[in-house]
C-alpha cells in the first residue's frame, strides 16, 4: 500500500508551537488587512521640530527641502553646538535654528516643541525625507480629538545593499502588520517612530516633565524618546494612529555593528517601555495593545526553537529534514511578507537572509533583556552619568 | 640481641678430653708423668709410728707381739734398717709425688696446648665461616665490589668477595651516620649537608636494624654497569626504616649503556622488614631485560631470558622478596626500573603511594600474600600500571588507579579467583584492564576512560564475571575475544567508543543490563560467540545498535532498545537468532536480517525502513508494530517474510514476498494534521493579502464624523497664557460650550535657552498638573468608500472662512509709537458688521460647515526670508495656541482697545497659520502698519472646528504690537 499524494503536499513541518505562532499572526493580520488610513481634509497648523546631531550634510539638505516642500508653518532645527556644518547648512534655508549645548535628544526635542507655536508639532529626525503630502496627511487623523499622536510609514532611503533590503522588509512588516492592526483595533499604536511623529503640542507640554525625568529602575533614561512619548500619550487616555498614506524615508545602518547597536538599543527601549506598561492598569484598557506587547515579548524566545531544530538536524545529518525546514521557512515567511513582496518581488530572494537576521535579532532581544538597565546610545557619544546626560566624546574624537 | 660466639664442637671436644685426662691423671697417678712409673715395690705393711714406738707389742696386732715390756728378743730389722727403710720409702714417696706433680704439670701444659690449638682451630673455623658467609652474601647480593655486612656485634667489610676486616660495633640499631664511622672512607660518605653517598652495598643480617637517622635526608646510591658497582641495600632478617628521605640513584658513569645499567636498589629478603614512609625514591633499579619476541605463529616455547653474567643481578629497584614484609606509606617511587615489586611478600601495606615513570611496570604483584593497597597511583609507567602474575593468591586487587601507562592499567595474567574491584584507569595506552588466561575472576566497579579498550579478556580466560564496568571513550569498551568462555557482563556502561561498545566473541556469554551510548556499533557478537544471550540492553546513538555476525550461533536478544542510531538498529547475519520485545527507534533501517530470524513483540518506529529481510532468507515476525517513513517490510528476492498479528504503517507497507497470517493492519503512516494547518495558513495569507490589495485599490479611508454640539468636546490642556480681558460688554460674546479653563500662570519663556545641563525647566515651580480630561465624548468615525480616487496629495489651499470674518488685514499689528486712532464711525460700522457676523455664527456648527464652500480671496504670501538666531527669550510671555477656541482672545501688547480688532478676534473663525515659509508660523510678517499679512494655507473646514476656533498665531500679533 502506498501513500496518497496529499500526504506529501500537506506534510509541512509545522508543530504545535508553529500552530500557535501562526494563529497569533492571524489575529494580527486580519485587522491589519482591515486597516484604512484617515481621510477627509482636516488640517491644522504644523511645526516641524528636528534635533540635529552630526548629520550628514547631503541627507540633511534633502530632508530640509522636503519639509519645506510640505509648506509647514515653521521648521525649528535644534542643532548641537558642535555641529557647525549643519548649522551652516540650516542658515541657507528659511528655518528657525536653535543651537544647544545640552547633550541628548530629549532636551533638544523639548526645546524644539517649546519654541513651536502651532497646534501640531512634528518630531522629525534630521535624516528623514518627507513626501510632499506628509503634512497634509498627518493632520487628518487629528480630526478625532482623542488622537494625541500620529505616525507615518517609513522606508529606507537607500534601498541597495543587503542590510538596507532587510531593514526595508522589517519596516514594511511593521507598518503593514503590527502598527496597522494596532490602529485598526483600538487606535493604540505602541510606538510612533521618532523619525516622524506628530503630536498635539499641548499634550507635549503636558507630558514634558514625565518625559524629561524618565527613569527605569533608578537609572535615568537616555534613549527611547519616541517610545516614551507614545506611552505617555496613551497613558493619559489619548489615542495614537498610523497614517500610512504619509510616507517618509530615512537612513538605516549599512554596517553590521551599527545595525546590531541600533537594534540592541531599540530592544532595550522596547523592553523597558513594554514591561512598565504591562505593569500598569492603563494598558489593559487597550487589550489589543497589551496583546501585541505580550506577543512581542514571547516571540523572541519562540523564534529560536526553529534554528534549534535546524541545528539538531544538521548535527544528526538529517539532510531531508533540513531541506524541508528551509523550504518551509522560505514559503511561510514569504506569505507573511506578502505586503512587501507585492511591492518588491525581488525581496523573495532575501527571505533566507531575513530569516537569519530575525534569529539574530531574537538573540539581541534576549541580550537586551539581560542588560535592560544599560543606558548607552551606542551610536552617539552620549551617556548617562550620575543622573545627567553627558557627552562621552567630542565629534572630533576627543574625550569630553 | 647480641650473639656471643659459640665454641665449636671440636673445641669443646678437645677441652673435654683434656680435662678428662687431667682428672684421670690426678686420680690415678699423683705424679703421673710420661715416663712409665716404676713398679712400686711391695708395699711394706704400713708401719705406724705408734707401732714403732709401741713396746708392748701393741696387743693384738702388735707387730712386735708386745703386750708387755720385757726384754724381747729382736727378731726383725733394726732401727737403722727401719729408718733406712723408712727413709727410702719416704724418698720413694717424695719421688712419686714429684713425679705426679711433674705429670700434672705436664698434663696442664698439654691441656693448655690443646686449648690453644682448639682456640686456634675455632678461630680458624670462625674465620672460615665468616669468609664463607661473606662470600655467600657477596654472591647473593650480586657480587658488589664493596659489601658491608652488618651483624649483631660486627660489621664485616668485604671487598671483591673477600672479607677484609671485621669491625666491632655496639649493640642496638644502627644509623647511616654511625655506620659510616665504621666503614672505610668513600664507602658511605656524609658531607654534613644532610646527604649521604653510598657506594657500597649493605647487607643487614638477622637481628640488625638500620635507620636513615636524622642526619641524612638525601641518600644517593651509586650506579654502574651492573650490580658489581651499584649500591644496594639488602634486608635479611633485619629491619630497614627509611622515613622523610629522598633516595636517589646517581647516574652511572659515562658510557654505560642505559638499557643495562644497574642503579642503586633496595631489596627486602626472607624475613626482612622494609618500611618506607614519607620518602621519595627515584631512579632506582635496572630496566628489566626485554622479553624475547616470539615470531607470530611459532609454537616454540618462549626462551628464558638470559642470566646476567658473572653472577651479577638485575634488580628492579625496590623489591619485597619472598617472606619479607613492610610498608610503603605516603611515598613516591619514580623512575625506577620497576616501581615496586612484591614477589612472595607477606602482608605488605601500601598507602598513598605514587608509582610513576618506571621503566617497566609500576607495581608488580607476584605471589604476594596479604597485600593491602589504599590510594595507590600508578602513572605514566612504561609498562603496565599494575601487573599481577605468578602464583595465585587471595589478596584483593583493588585500591589503586592508573593513568597514562604505556601498556595496560591493570594486567592480570594467569590468575585464578582474582578479586578485582574499585579500579580506575585513565588514558592508559594499551587499555584499562587486561585479563589474560585468568579464571574465575570477579571484576567489580572498574572504570576506564580514554583507553583504546576499556577491559579485555583474552588468552583463554573463562568464568569471568564483570559487573559495573564503566568505559568511556577509546576504541572499544569491553572486549571478550575468541577463546574466552563463560563470561558474564552485567550493569555495564559504555559510552563514546569509536568502534564498538561491547564486542563479544566468547562462547556462553551472558550480557544483561547494558547501557551503551554514542558508540559506532553498540553491541557486537562475532567470531565464535555461541549461545550468547543479551537481555535488557539500551543502546543510544551511534551508527549500528546491535550487530550479530554469521559465526555467532544460538543468539538470543531480549528487550533490546536502540534509540537514535543513524544507521541500522539491529543487524543480524546469525542464523536462528531470536529477537524478542525489542524496540528500535530512529535510523535508516530498523532490523536488517541477513539470516533466518524470529522477531517477536518488537516495535520499530521513526525509521526509513522498518525491516529488511535478505535474499533467500525466511524471517518470521509475530506481533510486531512497524512505523516507517518509507517502507515497512522489504523482502529481497527469494526471501520470505511470515507476518502474524502485526501492524505495519509506512508509505510502502510491504514490498516483496510477505505472507500474512492472523490479523494484520497494513496502512499508511499517521497523517500530520498539524502540518496540514501550515498549508491552510499559507492559503489564508494569500487571501488576506488579496483582500488588502483590493482595499488599497479602492482607497478605503476612515473619515471622522463631526462631533454633535450637545456633546462636550473634551478640551486639551494647554499652557494658555492668561490675557487681559478688556471690557467687552458691547461685543456679543458667544457662550462657550466647553468648560472654562482655569487660569494658568504664564511660564517664563526665558527659562528656555541654551542652558547648562543642570537647568531645570520646572525650577520656577509654575507647573501645575492638569485636571482630568473628560474624554467621554465619542467621535464617530465612518469608513467611507470612495469610488473616485481622492487627490490626497493635492494641497487643499482653499478654505472657506466665514463671510462675516474680517479680512486678515485687520490682524496687522499696530505699532506702539503710533497710537491707534479709530474713528468711532468706523468702529460702529465694524461693530455692526461683527454683530451680523455673530448672528450668523450662532447657528449650529453643521450650518457653519455649509458656509465653508466659499473661497476666500487668495492672499499674497511674502517671500521667505531666512531667519536664524540663537534662542533668546522673548521679553513677554507668549500665548500658547490651543486646539479649541478660548473664551478670550489674546490681546497683543501695545494694542489699544480697538473694537474692530477685538471683534475680529472674537468672531473670526479659525484662521490657519500661514505656511509661508517665513519660519515663524505666523499669519504674516509684521511689515508695518496696514501691511497685508500672509494668509494661512490650511483649510478651516475641519468638521469640529467651530467659529471660535482660531489657529492664528498670537505671537505675530505680539511682535506686531511691539
Amino acid at each position: 500500500m502506498t501513500t496518497p499524494w496529499w500526504y506529501y503536499v500537506l506534510g509541512t513541518p509545522l508543530g504545535i508551537l508553529g500552530l500557535v505562532r501562526w494563529s497569533l499572526w492571524l489575529i494580527r493580520r486580519v485587522p491589519a488587512v482591515l486597516y484604512a488610513p484617515a481621510g477627509g481634509d482636516y488640517r491644522l497648523p504644523l511645526s516641524v521640530v528636528v534635533p540635529v546631531y552630526q548629520e550628514k550634510p547631503g541627507i540633511f539638505t534633502r530632508a530640509i527641502e522636503s519639509w519645506l516642500a510640505n509648506r509647514v508653518e515653521e521648521i525649528i532645527l535644534v542643532i548641537d553646538v558642535t555641529d557647525t556644518v549643519c548649522i551652516e547648512i540650516a542658515r541657507r534655508y528659511p528655518v528657525t535654528v536653535i543651537t544647544t549645548e545640552v547633550p541628548g535628544k530629549r532636551d533638544a526635542l523639548r526645546v524644539g516643541w517649546n519654541a513651536a507655536s502651532t497646534e501640531l508639532v512634528a518630531l522629525v529626525d534630521s535624516d528623514t525625507v518627507w513626501a510632499p503630502d506628509v503634512a497634509e496627511e498627518v493632520c487628518k487623523p487629528f480630526a478625532d480629538p482623542r488622537i494625541g499622536g500620529v505616525g507615518t510609514r517609513q522606508n529606507t532611503h537607500d534601498r541597495q545593499g543587503f542590510l538596507s533590503r532587510i531593514n526595508d522588509m522589517f519596516l514594511d512588516h511593521r507598518y503593514f502588520d503590527e502598527n496597522a492592526c494596532q490602529t485598526r483595533f483600538g487606535r493604540a499604536v505602541s510606538c510612533l517612530s521618532g523619525r516622524t511623529a506628530i503630536y498635539r503640542r499641548a499634550l507635549l507640554m503636558e507630558i514634558e516633565r514625565d518625559f524629561m525625568n524618565e527613569t527605569f529602575w533608578g537609572v535615568p533614561c537616555l534613549s527611547g524618546d519616541d517610545k516614551r512619548l507614545t506611552t505617555l500619550i496613551l497613558e493619559r487616555g489619548h489615542l495614537t494612529y498610523l497614517q500610512r498614506t504619509a510616507r517618509v524615508w530615512s537612513t538605516f545602518p549599512t554596517n553590521w555593528w551599527s545595525f546590531v547597536a541600533q537594534r540592541l538599543r531599540w530592544a532595550r527601549n522596547t523592553w523597558r517601555s513594554d514591561l512598565r506598561a504591562l505593569s500598569r492598569p492603563w494598558v489593559w484598557h487597550h487589550p489589543f495593545l497589551a496583546y501585541t506587547m505580550l506577543d512581542k515579548a514571547v516571540s523572541c524566545f519562540t523564534l529560536l526553537v526553529g534554528p534549534a531544530f535546524l541545528t539538531y538536524s544538521l548535527i544528526q545529518r538529517n539532510w531531508l529534514f533540513v531541506v524541508v525546514l528551509a523550504l518551509w521557512w522560505q514559503i511561510s515567511r514569504s506569505a507573511k511578507l506578502l505586503p512587501h513582496l507585492t511591492q518588491r518581488p525581488s525581496s523573495f530572494f532575501f527571505i533566507p537572509g531575513y530569516v537569519v537576521v530575525s534569529w539574530a535579532m531574537a538573540l539581541i532581544k534576549i541580550w537586551a533583556l539581560l542588560t535592560i538597565r544599560t543606558q548607552h546610545w551606542l551610536t552617539r557619544d552620549v551617556a548617562v552619568q550620575n543622573g545627567q546626560v553627558v557627552r562621552t566624546a567630542l565629534p572630533d574624537g576627543r574625550s569630553s | 640481641m647480641t650473639n656471643r660466639p659459640r665454641p665449636t664442637r671440636a673445641a669443646r671436644a678437645v677441652a673435654t678430653s683434656a680435662l678428662a685426662v687431667l682428672l684421670v691423671g690426678m686420680s690415678v697417678l699423683p705424679g703421673a708423668s710420661t715416663t712409665p712409673a716404676p713398679t712400686p715395690a711391695a708395699e711394706p705393711s704400713p708401719v705406724t709410728l705408734a707401732a714403732l714406738f709401741d713396746d708392748n707389742g701393741g696387743g693384738n696386732g702388735d707387730p712386735f707381739g708386745g703386750g708387755s715390756f720385757g726384754p724381747s728378743v729382736p727378731t726383725g730389722p733394726t732401727i737403722a734398717e727401719i729408718r733406712a727403710q723408712r727413709a727410702a720409702e719416704l724418698a720413694a714417696r717424695r719421688a712419686a709425688h714429684a713425679r705426679a706433680i711433674a705429670a700434672h704439670r705436664a698434663a696442664l701444659a698439654a691441656r693448655r696446648v690443646a686449648k690453644a690449638q682448639a682456640a686456634a682451630n675455632r678461630r680458624a673455623a670462625q674465620r672460615a665461616a665468616a669468609a664463607a658467609s661473606a662470600q655467600a652474601n657477596w654472591n647473593r647480593t650480586g657480587r658488589p665490589n664493596q659489601l658491608v655486612i652488618v651483624r649483631g656485634r660486627h660489621i664485616d667489610l668485604v671487598v671483591n668477595g673477600r672479607q677484609t676486616s671485621r669491625v666491632v660495633r655496639g649493640a642496638g640499631p644502627l644509623t647511616l651516620a654511625s655506620l659510616s664511622r665504621s666503614l672505610p672512607p668513600g664507602w658511605l660518605t656524609l658531607p654534613g649537608d644532610g646527604s649521604a653517598q653510598l657506594t657500597a652495598s649493605i647487607v643487614l643480617t638477622a637481628g640488625t636494624a638500620l635507620d636513615n637517622g636524622p642526619e641524612v635526608r638525601v641518600l644517593n646510591l651509586a650506579s654502574g654497569a651492573n650490580s658489581n658497582t651499584a649500591a644496594g641495600l639488602w634486608v635479611g632478617r633485619a629491619t630497614l626504616n627509611l622515613h622523610g628521605l629522598t633516595v636517589n640513584a646517581v647516574d652511572p658513569p659515562a658510557g654505560t649503556p642505559a638499557a643495562t645499567a644497574q642503579r642503586g636498589f633496595l631489596v627486602a629478603g626472607n624475613g626482612g622488614t622494609l618500611n618506607i614512609a614519607d620518602a621519595t625514591l627515584t631512579n632506582l633499579g635496572a630496566q628489566p631485560p626485554a622479553k624475547p619476541v616470539i615470531p607470530a605463529g611459532s609454537t616454540a616455547p618462549a626462551p628464558a631470558p638470559a642470566a646476567p653474567p658473572n653472577g651479577t643481578r638485575i634488580e628492579p629497584g625496590i623489591a619485597f622478596g619472598p617472606g619479607s614484609t613492610g610498608s610503603v606509606v605516603r611515598s613516591t617511587l619514580k623512575g625506577n626500573g620497576v616501581g615496586l615489586k612484591l614477589a612472595g611478600s607477606r602482608n605488605v601495606h601500601l598507602d598513598t603511594v605514587t608509582l610513576a615513570l618506571s621503566k617497566s611496570d609500576g607495581l608488580v604483584l607476584r605471589g604476594d600474600l596479604g597485600t593491602t593497597m589504599t590510594a595507590v597511583h600508578s602513572q605514566h609507567n612504561a609498562g603496565n600500571g599494575v601487573l599481577v602474575s605468578g602464583a595465585s593468591t587471595n589478596r584483593p586487587i583493588s585500591g589503586f588507579d592508573t593513568s597514562g601507562n604505556g601498556r595496560f592499567g591493570l594486567a592480570v595474567v594467569r590468575q585464578n579467583l582474582p578479586q578485582i574491584s574499585n579500579i580506575t584507569s585513565v588514558d592508559d595506552m594499551a587499555g584499562g584492564v587486561r585479563l589474560t588466561a585468568t579464571s574465575n575472576a570477579t571484576v567489580t566497579n572498574v572504570s576506564s576512560t580514554d583507553s583504546p579498550v576499556g577491559l579485555i579478556a583474552n588468552g583463554g580466560s573463562n568464568h569471568l564475571k564483570l559487573t559495573g564496568v564503566h568505559t568511556k571513550g577509546g576504541l572499544r569498551g569491553i572486549v571478550a575475544t575468541g577463546g574466552v568462555s563463560a563470561v558474564e557482563i552485567a550493569s555495564a556502561q559504555v559510552s563514546g567508543a569509536a568502534r564498538t561498545g561491547i564486542a563479544v566473541a566468547a562462547a556462553d556469554a551472558n550480557l544483561h543490563q547494558l547501557t551503551i551510548a554514542d558508540s559506532t556499533t553498540g553491541l557486537q557478537l562475532s567470531g565464535r560467540a555461541a549461545r550468547a544471550t543479551v537481555t535488557d540492553a539500551r543502546i543510544t546513538g551511534g551508527h549500528t545498535g546491535v550487530r550479530v555476525s554469521r559465526g555467532a550461533t544460538a543468539v538470543a536478544l531480549h528487550q533490546i532498545s536502540t534509540d537514535g542510531v543513524s544507521g541500522i538498529g539491529i543487524s543480524t547475519a546469525s542464523p536462528g537468532i531470536t529477537i524478542t520485545n525489542a524496540r528500535v527507534t530512529g535510523g535508516t533501517t530498523g532490523i536488517n536480517a541477513r539470516a533466518a530470524a524470529t522477531i517477536t513483540g518488537t516495535t520499530v518506529a521513526g525509521v526509513n525502513e522498518a525491516i529488511h529481510s535478505g535474499p533467500a532468507v525466511q524471517v518470521t515476525g509475530k506481533q510486531v508494530d512497524l512505523l516507517a517513513a518509507s517502507t515497512g517490510i522489504k523482502v529481497d528476492p527469494d526471501g520470505a517474510f511470515l507476518l502474524t498479528d502485526s501492524r505495519v504503517r509506512a508509505h510502502v507497507a510491504l514490498r516483496g514476498q510477505v505472507n500474512l497470517f492472523g490479523t494484520n493492519t497494513i496502512s499508511p503512516p499517521p497523517f500530520n494534521w498539524i502540518g496540514a494547518f501550515g498549508v491552510l495558513f499559507i492559503a489564508l495569507a494569500f487571501l488576506l493579502e488579496l483582500a488588502h490589495f483590493i482595499r488599497q485599490r479602492r482607497k478605503v479611508r476612515v473619515v471622522f464624523a463631526p462631533v454633535p454640539r450637545s456633546v462636550p468636546v473634551p478640551a486639551m490642556r494647554s499652557r494658555a497664557v492668561p490675557v487681559e480681558e478688556p471690557a467687552t460688554e458691547a461685543l456679543p460674546i458667544l457662550a462657550p460650550s466647553w468648560p472654562a479653563e482655569p487660569a494658568t500662570e504664564a511660564i517664563p519663556v526665558a527659562a528656555m535657552a541654551t542652558a547648562a545641563p543642570s537647568y531645570s525647566y520646572w525650577s520656577d515651580g509654575a507647573y501645575r498638573d492638569p485636571a482630568a480630561v473628560d474624554r467621554a465624548a465619542p467621535v464617530e468615525a465612518v469608513a467611507v468608500e470612495t469610488s473616485t480616487p481622492v487627490e490626497a496629495s493635492a494641497p487643499v489651499e482653499t478654505y472657506a472662512p466665514v463671510e462675516t470674518y474680517a479680512p486678515v488685514e485687520t490682524y496687522a499689528p499696530v505699532e506702539a509709537a503710533a497710537p491707534a486712532e479709530v474713528a468711532p464711525a468706523d468702529v460702529a460700522a465694524e461693530v455692526a458688521s461683527v454683530e451680523a457676523a455673530t448672528s450668523v455664527e450662532a447657528a449650529p456648527v453643521e450650518a457653519e460647515a455649509d458656509t465653508t464652500a466659499e473661497v476666500a480671496p487668495e492672499r499674497v504670501r511674502p517671500s521667505p526670508r531666512p531667519r536664524h538666531r540663537a534662542w533668546k527669550p522673548s521679553p513677554r510671555p507668549r500665548p500658547r495656541p490651543t486646539p479649541y477656541p478660548r473664551s478670550k482672545p489674546p490681546v497683543a501688547a501695545g494694542v489699544v482697545d480697538d473694537p474692530s480688532i477685538e471683534e475680529q478676534l472674537d468672531t473670526a473663525a479659525a484662521v490657519p497659520a500661514a505656511s509661508n515659509g517665513n519660519g515663524n508660523g505666523s499669519t504674516g510678517r509684521p511689515k508695518g502698519h496696514g501691511e497685508v499679512a500672509a494668509e494661512a494655507s490650511a483649510p478651516v473646514d475641519a468638521p469640529n472646528a467651530g467659529p471660535e476656533a482660531r489657529d492664528h498665531d498670537d505671537a505675530e500679533d505680539i511682535r506686531a504690537a511691539s
